[in-house]
């Protein structure tokens, strides 16, 4: 039961990292030295605003995986959001997924597999 | 670059040792994990870790303007690395042989996405007019 934080947490982290990446796509930054401009853009941006609140969510959901979980069992854990994350970017940014990116993504994965039967 | 690293790293341990100190079996059967969560939150060295991390992802993102990700992604894994280590030494936890195994084959996945040649974007940011 309580290993359903750790779906939630890997979940909770991909989307604020999306929302984010989401948000930074659609402003299409086109000076990078204005900072204000940026960031009253990155106020209005309704992207934005779901990166933070899926960020509070990360914050509440990782303390209670805290209350159950060993830090070291947890964190390592995170590493399978990397893998969610190249994915979505590949789903929804169209992003290159290459032998490289797939291999590292195996490694995570046997890795991640050993830590949770081990 | 190790500063961001060093700070959610740092963080984490203080927020697990908050934890730590705060939560025993019988809290979360009792207060139930919404208001467990509530109380957890009021604890002040629980606000400071989550300062902390806070900072920490701060500087990360600046760092990750500065240097490419494909440069990053390893400093990553190192965090990793601390974390695994430091819970074993500062937190009296019991890591076990798999437990390093696991970690480091998730380590060298890290590493190896890092070396990726597909990790920049290709349009560059235009000159300010």
């Amino acid at each position: 039961m309580k290993f359903i934080l750790l779906f939630l947490i890997i979940a909770v982290r991909t989307a604020t990292d999306i929302s984010f990446k989401k948000a930074v796509h659609d402003m299409e930054f086109t000076c990078i030295n204005s900072t204000i401009s940026n960031l009253t853009n990155a106020l209005l941006c309704p992207y934005y605003w779901l990166g933070i609140i899926f960020g509070i969510a990360n914050v509440l959901v990782w303390t209670v995986s805290l209350e159950y979980f060993d830090l070291s069992f947890a964190y390592p854990f995170l590493s399978i959001s990397f893998i969610t994350i190249i994915l979505c970017g590949k789903l929804f940014f169209n992003e290159h997924l290459d032998a490289y990116k797939l291999t590292g993504i195996s490694f995570i994965t046997v890795g991640s597999m050993i830590l949770f039967l081990g | 670059m190790m500063l961001p690293i060093l700070l959610t790293t740092v963080g984490e341990f203080i927020l697990k040792h908050a934890i730590n100190v705060n939560t025993t079996a019988d809290t979360i059967q009792t207060l139930g994990i919404f208001d467990g969560m509530v109380n957890a939150l009021q604890n002040p060295m629980i606000v400071s870790a989550y300062i902390c991390i806070f900072l920490g992802s701060i500087l990360w993102l600046i760092a990750l303007s500065k240097y490419e990700l494909s440069f990053l992604y390893p400093f990553l894994s190192l965090s990793f690395l601390f974390i695994t280590i430091g819970s074993e030494w500062l937190l009296d936890e019991h890591v076990s042989s798999t437990r390093y195994i696991a970690v480091l084959l998730i380590i060298v996945g890290l590493i190896i996405i890092s070396r990726s040649p597909n990790n920049e974007k290709e349009h560059e940011y235009y000159a300010c007019k």
